[in-house]
């Protein structure tokens, strides 16, 4: 009897720690989105559901947590033109609430839905649409969903390794064609990304906005959740003087912790590191986007580390690959940083050789139509912008 | 087992391609022999096409060559430590057209399945048989298979089928015999990678997303914890249509019952 009673007293004691978490959510289909270029574009997606009033759509969309073991309570309304779901990407929900249409249901116009589930283990996760998937989430229907420890917000899982603080790249990427204005019946195979996104930015975004600035001082430690809800390969490069193990992969400690200085994210997958350094650091880290065919490189990011308080490198030509081209878009000229050494290469999105030129600086592009291309350069792929 | 050549009908687009079947005509049934862990398998191989055929088995690291109309014999064991032995032909194109499968080892009282990932372009496939030197340079493949069936808005795919009940160890071996980098997520459930014959660190992690590179077969080890129809999916959402639409291509079912 004594024994039963202290298991009761146990499990009494555990619920107690565990928590409902409850969010409202709107399925909307009418979000604008500015890119680098300044351009404004569409997006669908989720948004936390206004008391009054209306609260816009943001690309990716709002960050949801819990503390592990919390009963997960999110209300869905949609008042959007099409059926959505939400997918809990890892949460390895029941099917019920697994948000596939077919295996669970749509949330069709006009309807509310409710899912319910147990955030089972700490770690990083993925929310997105999981109806016609390849479109609703290329159009921004996703954002992360991060579970803390029981211990608290700032170690990676339960008597797992701590840090200072933790910061989020959700890495996608976005088909302009398509979300300016996705055509019905266009072949969905045939995506092909125009802009490179970590946390909806891309370029200097990323520097302009100072929550995207990883401060990392020296002796202390910073979590970093990596996600990838792209179609490409992501590769996290760490600079020299930044050690980064990783301790979690897909909201499951791995079997040991290893250290890396590239890290490839494919789509869907996640990971949980710790960084740190000896020292004071001003530096960054490369994000490189890689396609799925071969593994071309199609576009690179750079995430700033900043202990010193110094400025990050004011010219936004440092944070380019070398060799870099400029302007982008072009209209009539795409001028090179340096003389190439081999004819320069312009394929079209679809890969077919447009061009060939001899070595030069300024490349010619006014002769072609408006679009995507790649300048094939001493060996790298430059994608580029006709306007 | 026979070399053949035929046409896959996947929805509305027919997909020229040569594959190993167990029959002497061409069929979309994959063979992917099932044997015994303690077995030796003697393998007759009769090539069906007008092609030498050189098929290189992963066991031996060495191609056996199997002439036009002729056939070659070869003993399978099972490697050390390893469920699989891959098997494919040493000629890129051929490989590509749909020669590339594998042998389980598995115990008797298992429950294993096998899912051959491989897409096509379709436009590629139909250069070749019509005597064209293949240019991949201008790859965009739209046609996503496992074991040569795709799934559909209208049906799942019933030759990517898993069943098992909760608490059961289901064994999955996963060959990846496309030119593309693949991405597979499970729904429902994290999976152990138990095996790769690439070299490959993600082996004992848990995983419900990951990465499959060409040529490569991850063996992962299910053990259901909740009873569900739940879909795996390649999660390079390109590879979830058929002919451009939605849902279809690289989908598979899990099916658990209580």
């Amino acid at each position: 009897m004594r024994v039963i009673i202290s298991i009761l007293f146990i499990l009494a004691a555990a619920n107690c720690f565990a928590q409902k978490v409850y969010y409202e959510l709107d399925m909307k289909m009418d979000g604008t989105h500015k890119l680098y270029t300044d351009e404004i574009t569409n997006i669908w997606g989720f948004s936390f559901r206004a008391k009054e009033g209306e609260i816009p759509l943001t690309l990716p969309s709002p960050t949801l947590t819990a503390t592990e073991g919390d009963t997960v309570v999110v209300m869905v309304v949609n008042p959007s033109n099409e059926g959505h779901t939400i997918h809990w990407h890892g949460l390895d929900v029941d099917q019920a609430n697994d948000g596939v249409p077919h295996t669970s249901q749509y949330v069709l116009h006009g309807d509310t839905f409710t899912y319910r589930f147990i955030a089972p283990h700490a770690g990083n996760y993925i929310y997105h649409c999981h109806v016609t998937t390849t479109l609703h989430l290329m159009m921004g229907m996703y954002g992360s969903f991060i579970v803390y420890p029981k211990q608290g917000n700032n170690f990676l899982y339960e008597n797992g390794p701590s840090y200072e603080k933790d910061y989020a790249f959700l890495g996608s990427e976005l088909d302009k064609s398509w979300t300016d204005d996705f055509k019905e019946g266009g072949a969905l195979n045939e995506f092909s990304p125009t802009h490179f996104l970590l946390n909806g930015l891309e370029k200097n975004q990323l520097f302009d906005d100072s929550t995207q600035i990883i401060q990392l001082e020296k002796g202390k430690r910073v979590g970093l959740r990596l996600l990838n809800i792209g179609f490409s390969i992501h590769r996290y490069t760490f600079p020299s003087d930044v050690t980064a193990l990783v301790y979690t992969s897909d909201g499951r400690k791995l079997p040991k912790p290893f250290l890396v200085n590239t890290l490839e994210l494919y789509p869907g997958e996640r990971y949980g590191i710790i960084l740190s350094s000896s020292k004071n650091v001003t530096d960054y880290i490369e994000v490189d986007y890689l396609d799925m065919y071969n593994k071309a490189q199609q576009s690179r990011n750079y995430i700033g580390i900043n202990s010193e308080n110094f400025p990050l490198l004011s010219s936004e030509k440092l944070f380019e690959p070398k060799p870099f081209i400029s302007p982008n878009p072009a209209s009539d000229f795409i001028r090179l940083n340096e003389l190439p050494s081999n004819n320069v290469m312009i394929y079209d999105s679809k890969g077919k050789l447009v061009d060939e030129v001899s070595p030069q600086i300024n490349i010619d592009v006014s002769r072609l139509k408006s679009g995507l291309y790649f300048l094939w350069v001493d060996g790298q792929k430059l994608p580029f912008v006709k306007s | 087992m026979f070399i053949n050549r035929g046409i896959l009908q996947i929805e509305n687009q027919l997909v020229k391609v040569t594959q190993f079947n167990y029959n002497t005509i061409f069929d979309t049934v994959e063979a992917y022999p099932s044997v015994g862990a303690a077995d030796t398998l003697m393998l007759t191989i009769f090539n069906n096409t007008s092609t030498n055929q050189s098929i290189f088995f992963e066991h031996t690291n060495s191609a056996k060559e199997v002439n036009p109309k002729s056939f070659a014999k070869v003993a399978v064991w099972k490697m050390p430590g390893k469920r699989t032995v891959p098997f494919y032909s040493a000629n890129k194109t051929q490989k590509y057209l749909g020669l590339s499968s594998a042998i389980i080892f598995n115990n008797s009282n298992e429950k294993a399945f096998f899912w051959n990932l491989r897409e096509y372009d379709e436009s590629i496939n139909q250069q070749y048989f019509e005597g064209a030197n293949l240019n991949f340079s201008n790859y965009i493949p739209d046609v996503f298979t496992i074991n040569s069936k795709v799934h559909t808005i209208y049906k799942a795919n019933q030759m990517a089928m898993v069943l098992g009940n909760v608490g059961d160890s289901i064994y999955i071996d996963i060959l990846n015999s496309g030119l593309m980098f693949h991405s597979v997520h499970f729904h429902g459930y994290h999976v152990k990678i138990i095996e790769s014959n690439k070299s490959n660190e993600m082996i004992g992690w848990d995983k419900d997303s990951f990465p499959i590179d060409p040529g490569e077969l991850i063996s992962v080890l299910l053990v259901p914890h909740q009873p569900g129809l739940y879909p795996v999916h390649d999660h390079n959402l390109k590879a979830v249509t058929i002919g451009g639409n939605y849902p279809g291509g690289m989908i598979a079912m899990l099916k658990i019952e209580p």
